[in-house]
């Protein structure tokens, strides 16, 4: 109980400090609403990407089951990490800018569900689907999109 | 829920920003009070209403 007490301790100022020096702290965001990402989020999306044009690129190259494994799960580590940055992102905002995060949230997962509910189902009848990345790139579309209409709706 | 908070900033001479970094919030924020698209929390009610020194419910009432 202990340990798990000081693990999460580290984890916690790992992330204050990290949230410290690239976000320039809680104030600004309230400050700054329209700010969208962190320096520390874009850096950690750059390395999402590096890890993912890795994973591919490497693939071919392997043949051991644990390898593909690995590779093919390279770009998780920065997936969890900008998951726990955009949370601590939208814990340190003023109620409204919470408010609006989460409703956004809310409406992009639910047509996430959806997308992914009628592709399962189309797949189901066999009926021929689109590319697994329109949904890829649908999510942050439509992300923006919410992200929009939430921000109109309360502004 | 209507409010008054639009001209109690009025009579203290603070702009949105001004009240926004008084309360620790958004001027986004205060301006969604002030034209009634949101709701305050309960502890940025008080927040407020201590603030214009003022009772809560003469600050916020409920609609008819």
């Amino acid at each position: 109980m202990r340990d798990d007490r000081t693990w999460l301790d580290g984890l916690n100022d790992w992330l204050l400090r990290t949230g410290a020096r690239a976000f320039a702290g809680r104030a600004a965001h309230a400050a700054d609403p329209q700010r969208r990402m962190t320096r520390g989020e874009v850096c950690v999306l750059l390395g999402y990407l590096a890890a993912l044009l890795a994973s591919r690129a490497g693939l071919p190259c392997v043949a051991a089951p644990w390898a593909r494994a690995l590779l093919a799960l390279l770009p998780l580590p920065p997936i969890v990490l900008l998951v726990a940055l955009a949370v601590r992102r939208v814990s340190g905002m003023d109620e409204l800018q919470r408010r609006i995060e989460l409703v956004v949230l809310a409406v992009t997962a639910a047509a996430a569900w959806l997308g992914f509910s009628v592709a399962w189902l189309l797949a189901e009848a066999g009926v021929a689907l689109p590319s697994p990345l329109l949904g890829f790139w649908g999510m942050p579309l439509l992300y923006v999109f919410a992200r929009r209409w939430a921000g109109r709706r309360y502004a | 829920m209507n409010n008054r908070v639009r001209e109690l900033r009025g009579e203290h001479g603070w702009s949105q920003a001004d009240l926004a970094g008084r309360l620790d919030v958004s001027r986004q924020t205060v301006n969604a009070i002030e034209t009634g698209k949101y709701d305050p929390s309960l502890p940025l009610a008080f927040k407020i209403a201590r603030l214009f020194a003022q009772p809560i419910e003469s600050i916020f009432t409920p609609d008819e």
